[in-house]
């Protein structure tokens, strides 16, 4: 095992250099996009272009301010958590293949990894919502919690849905075999599912109700100011960029695309769009309440990802003869 | 000018009330002013409530009369159907500031009465709740309304 | 089962200026106990230290996004007193401001009650549109808010050449951006989601709170001051009063949606009937003294000035009964049995404005 290659890997590309990198990038584009859609400008001055240098600004600004502790809370917890929720956050980048050459960790069940990877975000937002010592932080603390209940069981049917198109959870192999067609054609209802209940596993809009600002300030994170913050803020978006990198690499074919640029580029190009997507969703919808939420999962959400399934594995079934799933 | 539907209802309260309304005038159009002792405002308001459809009580006010040492206490009560409002004033002595409450009947007077006695410091008997309502909580500073409390220069 | 009580606000990203004492069981509001008084300016006391010229810009600040409308209850309390009335075109100037003040305020409700739900679009879209309309009252008054321009008699100052043609293109610019904001709002199934059958208000308990405004008419009661007794030039302009029978927050979102529309028929109307002549009347050099009250219709609902003047220069007692001071009141018994989510739904839907409310 060529040990600087990893580290290359890990530190660098496709690891945590550069998905802060993209995260960074990502909370400009929603800046200015959100702001087109509001009929404002967004960034303008900081940076020369477009304001490029205002999250750097703004992320140098959270470094100065003061750290509060609340009185009575935990403060192991309250210090630690933030750091952890990045590395949390950054956990499912592990596996998820940019190019041939470029993954960090291969394995035959890395969907799976994958999957799991990204369930662990709802138990920071408890620890969080606990550790404050604060009414508003618990509960929404426990709304991450209750939506947890909510937006699992979709994920989970839509992406065995794609494991049954490809025969396989090695997400490399996924991708390799849509080097015909994407997936997203195949099973246009698994997309869409999946990229619902994404917006509800990164409690974004419509769905971001355990930040609710109006019923219940900011939510689990209420408490926390400056860097502390600035680093939950960052894990928010790493989760985001980790869900369009996710919806490429399962959905939209990967890195495959014409020749005229390089495979690395397209793979980009698509989860940016992606961001672009559930960026314009936040602007042009209102949040809805956690048992409309709930309801929208479990009377609609589930049954259609039942239905995706089992089409998906009867159709598979009679196109290839062969039953479910070939290892 | 003659306001013939204020005067018939003027008419027909000084029938039913003869010797207990004090004044009862027609002051412009869709205007009356009824004058009355505070027994009486209940029951007044009562039959105002039910032959006249005066559902609504709009406004509560206290008036601090300086040189009669009285407080004057006006109620205003608009009818939807009539499209009238009347003006039912009582007086009360301000040393012992004692209102009959006509919250039981116009659940729309509660908030009024609440700030009349708060910042007046008349009595209502018979009224739910009389707590702290634009003041602060630990205020205890008299009752800023009144004519002899004097704003800080 | 215990209760967690929650202060909202008042330091809160949404309440305004008050706070609601909310016990809470799970996520349903057992008890919400309204608190107001934290702008408490005493205005009614300050008043009793001013002639009645000083008490108009006293008496605006008590709404400040909807000044004309408010200055116009007490202007007309002083007129009523001495027995005079405004001539026409001061009257017909009258409406229009006031309708233009109307559109300004259901423009700020909307900003807030669509951030309500979390929707940010719809706080910055009807914040640019008022924009629009605060231009065309500074063309005429001067100031952006609080316009101090109605007086006993008339109005200050005549209108500018181009203020009509200036307003009858932003209102026919708002007409089509009122579509825009139907979409997105109205039509939209996740407000309708949010809003359809929350805070329900029924007919009865409307009456029985004294709700005023919008949030009266959206249980199906139609009372309107403009047209239960016309004041200004209102009985020489046709409009509608919208009423909806339902009385959830849906209901009174739109009844705001239909008024903005009459209220730009209603400008139209008047900017063609405008008559000429003067703007005001000499003031009788008489001293005040008698009692009024007057009804106007302001954004938020009813609201009634009383003016008791006794032969002095300073009034001996102005009261004022604000339509946020009587929604408040509804809001204890309106968010008992609600979910958390939906308290800043219902909350806005009655468009509460706490200095209104506290003045």
């Amino acid at each position: 095992m060529d040990y600087f290659d990893l580290l290359v890997k890990v530190a660098v590309f496709p690891g945590m250099a550069f998905i802060t990198m993209y995260a960074y990038f990502v909370i400009w584009l929603e800046r200015k996009l959100l702001a087109r859609v509001m009929l404002r400008i967004g960034p303008l001055h900081v940076g020369r272009v477009a304001g490029v240098l205002q999250v750097m600004a703004d992320f140098i600004k959270l470094l100065g301010k003061e750290l509060i502790i609340p009185y009575r809370a935990d403060r192991f917890l309250f210090i630690s958590l933030p750091v952890v929720a990045v590395g949390v956050a950054s956990l499912p980048l592990a596996a998820i293949p940019f190019d041939e050459y470029w993954v960090i960790f291969r394995s035959e069940f890395s969907l799976l990894y994958v999957f799991a990877a990204v369930s662990l975000a709802p138990i920071i937002s408890l620890l969080t919502g606990w550790a404050s010592n604060n009414k508003y932080s618990f509960i929404g603390g426990l709304r991450a919690a209750y939506q947890l209940l909510g937006y699992e069981v979709p994920v989970f049917l839509s992406l065995a849905s794609v494991a049954i198109l490809s025969s396989s959870l090695d997400l490399m192999q996924i991708v390799r075999s849509q080097s015909n067609l994407w997936f997203v054609f195949l099973t246009p209802m698994g997309f869409i599912i999946f990229l619902i209940s994404s917006l509800a596993e990164l409690e974004r809009s419509p769905f971001d109700i355990p930040e609710a600002e109006q019923e219940i300030v900011a939510g689990w994170m209420t408490e926390y100011t400056g860097i502390s913050f600035g680093l939950f803020y960052l894990a928010n978006y790493i989760r985001l960029c980790i869900v369009s990198l996710l919806v490429t690499s399962l959905f939209l074919g990967g890195w495959f695309g014409p020749a005229f640029l390089p495979p690395m580029i397209w793979f980009l190009l698509k989860s940016g769009s992606i961001a672009c997507l559930i960026i314009l969703i936040r602007g042009a919808y209102p949040r809805v309440r956690m048992d409309q939420l709930l309801r929208i999962c479990w009377r609609f959400l589930i049954p259609l990802a039942i239905a995706n399934l089992a089409i998906t594995a009867i159709a598979a079934a009679l196109i290839t003869g062969k039953p479910f799933m070939v290892w | 000018m003659s306001f013939e539907a204020e005067a018939m209802i003027i008419k027909e309260i000084e029938a039913r009330f003869h010797g207990a309304v004090i004044e009862a005038k027609v002051q412009r159009k869709r205007r009356i002013a009824i004058e009355a002792g505070k027994e009486w405002m209940r029951d007044i308001a009562k039959y105002l409530k039910e032959r006249f459809d005066f559902a609504i009580v709009v406004s509560v006010s206290a008036i601090d009369l300086v040189q009669e040492r009285q407080f004057a206490i006006v109620y205003h009560l608009w009818s939807p159907s009539h499209r009238n409002l009347t003006a039912l004033r009582t007086k009360v002595p301000k040393d012992s500031a004692r209102a009959i409450s006509l919250t039981p009947l116009f659940e729309s007077a509660n908030w009024h009465e609440r700030e009349a006695h708060e910042l007046y410091g008349i009595e209502f008997d018979g009224h739910p709740d009389l707590g702290r309502l634009l003041l602060p909580e630990d205020w205890n500073g008299g009752f800023p309304f009144r004519k002899d409390f004097k704003l800080a220069e | 089962m215990s209760t967690i009580r929650l202060n909202w606000g008042p330091q809160h990203p949404i309440t305004g200026h008050l706070r609601f004492i909310l016990d809470i069981d799970g996520d349903i509001v057992v008890r919400a106990t309204p608190d107001i008084g934290y702008t408490h300016r005493g205005i009614e006391k300050l008043a009793e230290n001013r002639n009645y010229v000083q008490i108009i810009p006293l008496v605006e600040r008590i709404c400040n996004v909807d000044s004309f409308n408010v200055s116009l209850g007490y202007v007309s309390a002083v007129e009523d007193i001495l027995g005079i009335e405004p001539p026409i075109r001061a009257r017909f100037i009258r409406v229009i401001m006031a309708e233009l003040n109307r559109i300004m305020s259901h423009l700020y409700w909307l900003a807030i009650f669509g951030v309500a739900a979390g929707l940010f679009t719809l706080i910055m879209w009807p914040i640019a549109d008022r924009e629009l309309f605060i231009d065309l009252a500074e063309m005429v008054t001067g100031s952006r808010v609080t316009y101090t321009y109605f007086t006993p008699g008339g109005v200050y100052t005549d209108l500018p050449e181009e203020f009509s043609e200036r307003t009858l293109k932003t209102l026919d610019y708002f007409e089509k951006r009122l579509k825009d904001y139907e979409t997105i709002f109205l039509h939209n199934k996740l407000y309708q989601m949010r809003t359809v059958d929350v805070g329900i208000l029924s007919f009865n308990d409307a009456l029985k709170f004294g709700v005023a405004g919008p949030s009266l008419r959206g249980s199906g009661a139609k009372i309107d001051v403009r047209q239960d007794e016309p004041y200004a030039a209102y009985d020489a302009v046709e409009f509608e009063v919208p009423v909806e029978a339902s009385g959830d927050s849906y209901a009174r979102a739109k009844i705001r949606f239909s008024e903005m529309k009459q209220s730009v028929s209603i400008v139209r109307q008047a900017l063609k009937q405008l008559p000429s002549g003067p703007i005001r009347v000499k003031m009788p050099s008489v001293v005040l003294e008698g009692e009024a009250y007057t009804r106007v219709e302001s954004g938020r609902g009813e609201l009634g000035c009383y003016l008791v003047s006794n032969g002095r220069t300073q009034p001996e007692r102005l009261k004022l009964s604000t339509p946020s001071f009587r929604n408040v009141s509804a809001l204890a018994y309106m968010l008992r049995g609600v979910k958390v989510a939906d308290v800043p739904i219902i909350y806005h839907s009655m468009d509460i404005w706490p200095l209104d409310a506290d003045r």
